[in-house]
């Protein structure tokens, strides 16, 4: 047991400098130490500042926080991160302690490392690592192809009559074609980025020196983008560990807080303090108005918010993003009446049996709580049956489109 | 970027030769670098001694047709073709599809698939592949079948053009309508696009137009590689900002066949003439478009046949459908230009939508290549490829013919004796009569 | 390459056979300057060192050493074979290709096909065997027979059923000489009728000759080069009139009427053996001309029969050979095929003819030839650049016509003239094996053949309207 939990925590360091270095690759400044991580998930220490800058830096080299907010905020990094992780959709009880603390930012404003630490999570796994990699890559990479424009104008209610339907037939089989270019394109990059890579292999050091100095910064280029794809595959393999260790920081903060100073606030009393135009706060309205009414009446607002935290850490490897719509239609399904809150099981037990609490999230016991492992299952079911829904849609849709084709086509009479 | 050509049966062979030889002197005579370097990588690759040798595989059941095409390659000086690129056996189909699609086709197909192979790796960048045939014989249009749509399997995202060269419309082989109708509707569900050259039309051009007395395969086949070759020589197409475009089969099939209903491609040149008058005639591009303009919509594939009655209908005409007219109406169009002061040539009389159908608007449908390259020794020239219904009145006679032999059962159990049933040829027949349906309604 | 196997059955069989290989031997010799053993020689010649102990053939490109012709001979008594081995072409064949018995068939088909048959099966099938091994890939057999005799048409269609068996992959194209009507075998209506059903049933295609239009033939020739009339003196050294020039010096009866046969096969062959602008392989024969499997029966005819001595011919001279290779007088069986119904036609040209001339003739010709309505434009068409030897160009079509019906009816009525007697039926039956349901059943396999003729025939002159095509429902 000790053994295996050394090897886990051996490999746990090792993921987390394999993403540091993912985040360095990015060109992200000031990125952390892996053990800067590691501290921060229990809390307490200098580290705070670090994170604060790393979380300020991703979201404005990712886009979120544009130039102008940037502005607005001057170089207080805590009211633009607590802004940018609104952008995203982001909650936690530190962004609204104090409201229009305009200068100071000073103890009011302080939260854990750890806080800290499940934003930078919640940040992964919507996916803004891949975006952060993308941006890179288009800037390093300078045989890109920018993408063709396509003229995307459709009737938004197409009529199906046999020219209409032609013409789609046409502008589909014109996709297709295009698709099949494209990507006879990408496997000649490919090709001529692996001979570069082979040349410069190949040449001493010396030879590079004499030719230009346009080649040279191609070179660096090629150089840099071959060590972000590298550390972003390293990163892929690795990932699952990282959101499981991610499962415990999570947990560590539930069953064993910081800061928990005052009482949760309800979204509606909090929606002062977010910024106009807030894409965000309409995005999780929505989302709560969609939300089975049972639950409303528990009014778990909150356990709802850490939900997909929780559901996050188990779909690491998958495409988060759909997430958040997904579980809302997940719990109108008619086998899963109900939203659970997934916990990692062996890592609960061990907080559980140091420190129980009386937070209001309470006992493992409680009806709507599931282990993880369990909770892992129901949602691959559901995946699964969703799939499978899915599929016969499209096959029910298909069929129709058969039968309108074929009504709108043409029949074929065996001669006499 | 590259285009692997695998020339199958007597005629196939035949053609790619000529094709090759068409190419290989229009790179090598311009002095542009650019262009013949695009050119010769499209469809050579050289050897270590700078030797240019052909993308191509050669397949036919029967060795003499090889030999010589082999040897008259090499004797060219010039290129040749690969040493172990090519595959024959002893004994050809016998005008047979079913014995070339059912027992060679199947047999041989490790062989070829093998020597495909090779070809598409040695190439930097695959563009796609080009199967050359007629659909006559068994050979070719047999074994071609079978071999493209195993080539699609094989190659599931590579552009496959089939070219075809239809026979005559009697006397070079009896059975040939069914073999045609065969390859046709085995060849639609697998081609990305079927580029036809028709032996008839061919031959008047040849006695019209180079004013030839004794009309030789080999002149057949030069006036056919050499429309081709004006298709598939490096151009500029309308966005590719001054560099020659990187895939020429992609771009020819992504702007004339993306409907797969519709996939029939035919070519006509302005000017061709004997190589002795090249030399004191001119050209201006409003004379060439204006002409090749009426080719296009009557219907000639001759500039001295063409038809000046025939114009565009009016908007009222459009709404009914005019079967007996004889304007031709197109789905999709591909202006090649080629020659000098090619940038000046005004093409917006091809923009005109009276010319489409009324599903494709002009923007969608039309689309222009330039080079300011001449194209062998012809200061200015024009190649039109179509996607209309230029081909209908050929294939509807073909396959009026095969059925009325069908009706009578005629020649099926040479078929069956080989694996093709009566269902077989009933499928065929049904997906071409839906094919010519389909360009009826244009 | 491709090569052909021979297989010579009977009297008639073998002498025809004869004067095939002379005739080939004489032919190659003419072409083949150089005496290299090249792929033309290879389609029907092995060539084999004598010194080598396995004899074993040698490959293409060597030097001749001793050619040895591709051919199985078969006969039930010895005269024949034996005069081949006493003659000048004893060298192209070895023992081991023979096949004789003393007594003879006695003119019965039973005996040749139940007896004989049965006896010499293996041996038979072993020569088979033994001439395909050597060669590189076997296209094609030609069987040589007749079928009033009891050899050839008993034993020649039970070998026919043995390629079939043993070789399905092989094409079989049988020459078969029809009797006279008046033969002198009294049981010849018999034996044809028997083979005739075997025929129908076993062969890819069958090259119909009747003695009749043979000798008329040859009369005509002769009397042509007795009329005496100037510059009409006929050119003796040409391969139909006479061998001479080639290994037999002799000159025999029949030898004139089965040099006309010889050249048929030299023909047929020639473009799958020489070079030219538009082959024509030997599986294609049967791919084009034969529309329904029983209906193989493939009417030939031979121009020019003979060259006038005279060499200032006019040019028009070309024309007129396609001219006469539809009329009456140049077909080998006695039929008019311009006025009956064409099912396909093959032309096979030799020396120096363009396609222009040939297209220029199929047009000319069309209009005065009825094709049935769904083939309207069945022609197929080769050109070999070698002529054969003593003519400038030649012409053999091949005609799939329903003008060999009324030599099927003629043979029917003098069966049934016989059959209604029962006249010696009982040497038949006494045959072990041979069942009186043998004739019963050959005689209605004949009538439904000459029924579907009927068929056709009907359709001729009236104006068949297109089949109805499938409609296509919007």
């Amino acid at each position: 047991m000790q053994q295996s939990k050394a090897a886990v925590s051996v490999e746990v360091k090792q993921v987390i400098a394999s993403l540091c270095k993912m985040l360095s690759a990015v060109g992200l400044e000031e990125v952390p130490a892996p053990e800067t991580f590691r501290r921060a998930k229990f809390g307490a220490g200098p580290e705070e500042d670090q994170f604060w800058k790393l979380l300020s830096n991703i979201l404005q080299t990712a886009g979120i926080v544009s130039c102008e907010a940037q502005a607005q905020f001057g170089g207080e990094h805590c009211k633009l991160v607590a802004a940018g992780l609104w952008q995203t959709g982001y909650y936690a009880d530190w962004m609204f302690i104090k409201e229009g603390g305009g200068g100071g930012g000073g103890e009011e404003r302080r939260c854990s490392s750890r806080e800290l630490l499940l934003a930078l999570g919640w940040l992964i796994a919507e996916g803004t690592l891949e975006k952060l990699v993308s941006q890179r890559v288009k800037k390093l990479d300078r045989t890109l192809f920018t993408p063709m424009p396509v003229n995307s104008q459709f009737p938004t209610r197409p009529q199906i009559d046999s020219s209409s339907l032609r013409k789609l037939q046409w502008l589909v089989g014109s996709l297709r074609h295009q698709n099949r270019i494209l990507l006879s394109m990408q496997e000649e990059r490919t090709h001529l980025l692996h001979a570069v890579f082979l040349a410069s292999l190949s040449y001493p050091e010396s030879s590079f020196e004499q030719t230009s100095a346009v080649l040279k910064e191609d070179c660096v280029c090629m150089r840099g983008l071959c060590e972000l794809l590298e550390s972003y595959l390293n990163w892929k393999q690795v990932e699952k560990v990282f959101w499981t260790w991610m499962g415990s920081v999570l947990d560590c903060h539930l069953t064993d807080p910081v800061v928990v100073e005052k009482a949760p606030h309800t979204l509606r009393g909090s929606a002062k303090v977010c910024h106009h135009g807030n894409r965000g706060l309409e995005k999780m309205e929505n989302m709560l108005q969609r939300l089975p009414t049972r639950q409303k009446g528990q009014g778990r607002y909150r356990a709802f918010a850490e939900d997909r935290g929780g559901a996050e850490a188990l779909q690491a490897g998958s495409d988060t993003s759909s997430l958040p719509h997904l579980l809302p239609s997940l719990s109108t399904l008619h086998t899963f009446p109900q939203v659970y809150r997934a916990r990692l099981q062996t890592i609960v037990l061990v907080k559980h049996s140091s420190r129980p609490t009386d937070g209001p999230c309470g006992g493992a016991e409680t009806t709507d709580e599931l282990p993880a492992s369990q909770a892992t299952q129901l949602l691959l079911q559901m995946e699964a049956l969703l799939l499978q829904r899915r599929d016969t849609q499209r096959l029910a849709n298909r069929m129709q489109m058969q039968e309108v084709v074929s009504r709108q086509e043409d029949l074929v009479l065996i001669p006499p | 970027m590259s285009v692997v050509t695998v020339q199958l049966g007597q005629c196939g062979n035949q053609v790619g030769h000529e094709l090759f030889d068409v190419i290989c002197s229009d790179a090598l005579e311009d002095q542009r670098k650019g262009y013949s370097t695009a050119s010769c990588e499209r469809f050579f690759h050289q050897t270590a001694h700078g030797e240019l040798v052909a993308r191509a595989v050669l397949v036919d059941m029967e060795p003499k047709v090889i030999n010589q095409t082999i040897c008259r390659s090499a004797k060219s000086g010039r290129w040749r073709y690969g040493e172990t690129s090519h595959f024959s056996q002893k004994q050809g189909c016998g005008n047979n599809w079913a014995h070339g699609f059912c027992v060679h086709g199947p047999r041989h197909r490790d062989v070829v698939e093998e020597l495909v192979r090779r070809e598409v790796e040695r190439c930097d960048r695959l563009a796609g592949l080009m199967a050359m045939m007629s659909v006559a014989g068994g050979t070719g249009s047999g074994v071609g079948a079978y071999i493209t749509r195993y080539l699609r399997d094989v190659y599931p995202k590579s552009f496959i053009l089939n070219h075809l060269t239809w026979p005559y419309g009697t006397g070079e082989v009896i059975v040939q309508n069914y073999n045609s109708v065969l390859t046709l509707a085995h060849l639609y569900h697998h081609s990305d696009a079927i580029l036809v050259h028709e032996n008839d039309t061919v031959h008047r051009i040849c006695s019209q137009l180079l004013n030839i007395k004794h009309i030789s395969f080999t002149d057949v086949n030069r006036v056919i590689a050499h429309q081709l070759g004006s298709i598939l020589q490096p151009a500029l197409t309308t966005d590719s900002n001054g560099i020659y475009s990187r895939n020429p089969l992609g771009e020819l099939v992504g702007s004339l066949a993306c409907h797969p209903e519709y996939k029939l491609l035919s070519v006509s040149t302005i000017p061709q003439m004997p190589s002795s008058s090249i030399a004191y005639s001119t050209f201006s591009w409003p004379g060439l478009l204006k002409h090749l303009r009426q080719m296009l919509i009557s219907n000639s594939k001759m500039e001295e046949c063409i038809d000046w009655q025939v114009q565009l209908p009016s908007a009222s005409e459009r709404t009914r459908t005019l079967l007996g007219s004889s304007f031709n109406t197109s789905l999709a169009n591909l202006l090649i230009l080629r020659g000098k002061d090619v940038y000046s040539a005004e093409t917006g009389s091809f923009e005109d939508p009276a010319l489409y159908s009324s599903w494709l608007s002009p923007e969608e449908a039309f689309n222009v290549w330039k080079s300011p390259v001449i194209f062998n020794k012809y200061e200015k020239s024009a190649t039109l490829v179509s996607n209309s219904k230029a081909l209908l009145r050929p294939l509807d006679n073909m396959l009026g013919k095969a059925w009325n032999m069908f009706a009578s059962r005629a020649y099926i159990h040479q078929y069956v004796k080989f694996g093709i049933s009566e269902e077989d040829f009933l499928d065929s027949f049904t997906f071409l009569e839906q094919v010519i349906s389909s360009y009826n309604q244009l | 390459m491709t090569q052909s196997v021979v297989v010579q059955v009977g009297q008639c069989g073998n002498q025809v056979g004869c004067r095939f290989w002379d005739l080939a031997l004489r032919e190659h010799a003419h072409v083949n300057k150089k005496g290299v053993y090249d792929e033309a020689l290879s389609s029907f010649f092995r060539n084999v060192d004598l010194r080598r102990n396995d004899g074993g053939s040698c490959g293409v490109g060597g030097k001749i050493e001793n050619l040895k012709a591709r051919a199985v001979l078969v006969d039930m008594e010895e005269g024949v074979v034996n005069e081949i081995l006493q003659g000048p072409l004893r060298e192209v064949f070895d023992s081991t290709q023979f096949l004789t018995d003393v007594s003879g068939s006695g003119n019965n088909w039973a005996v040749g096909h139940m007896t004989y048959g049965s006896a010499y099966r293996e041996q038979i099938v072993d020569k088979l065997r033994k001439t395909a091994e050597h060669c590189d890939c076997l296209q094609c057999f030609f069987l040589i027979h007749s079928m009033g005799g009891g050899t050839g048409s008993g034993l020649g269609t039970r070998v026919l059923s043995m390629l079939e068996e043993e070789f399905p992959e092989v094409c079989r194209i049988v020459t078969s000489i029809y009797p006279s009507a008046e033969d002198d075998v009294i049981t010849s209506p018999y034996n044809s009728i028997l083979a005739m059903k075997e025929l129908t049933e076993h062969a890819d295609c069958v090259l119909p000759i009747e003695n009749q239009a043979l000798v008329h033939i040859v009369n005509k020739i002769k009397h042509m080069s007795h009329c005496g009339k100037p510059g009409s003196v006929i050119k003796t050294d040409t391969t139909v009139m006479s061998g001479q020039g080639g290994l037999s010096r002799a000159e025999k009866p029949f030898d004139t009427m089965n040099n006309i046969v010889a050249n048929l096969l030299l023909n047929i062959t020639s473009s799958a053996r020489f070079e030219g602008s538009l082959n024509m392989d030997l599986n294609e024969i049967a791919m084009n001309l034969v529309p329904f499997p029983r209906m193989h029966y493939l009417v030939p005819s031979l121009t020019p029969l003979y060259t006038l001595a005279d060499v200032s011919v006019p040019p028009r001279r070309l024309d007129q050979m396609f001219s006469d290779a539809f009329s009456k007088d140049h077909q080998l069986i006695r039929a008019d095929p311009k006025h009956s119904l064409y099912l396909a036609c093959a032309l096979m040209v030799r020396g120096n003819v363009q396609v222009s001339d040939l297209r220029r003739n199929i047009e000319r010709l069309k209009p005065s030839l009825p094709f049935v309505s769904w083939n309207q434009e069945g022609w197929k068409t080769s050109l070999c650049s070698v002529p054969p030897v003593g003519h400038s160009h030649s012409l053999l079509a091949l005609a799939n016509n329903t003008c060999v019906k009324p030599t099927f009816i003629g043979l029917r009525e003098r069966f049934t003239k016989l059959y209604r007697k029962k006249a010696h039926l009982h040497h038949y039956l006494h045959v072990d094996g041979m069942e009186q349901s043998y004739f019963t059943e050959a005689v209605s396999c004949l009538n439904s053949l000459i029924e579907e003729y009927d068929h056709l025939d009907a359709t001729k002159g009236r104006l068949m309207p297109d089949a109805p095509r499938f409609s296509i429902a919007r």
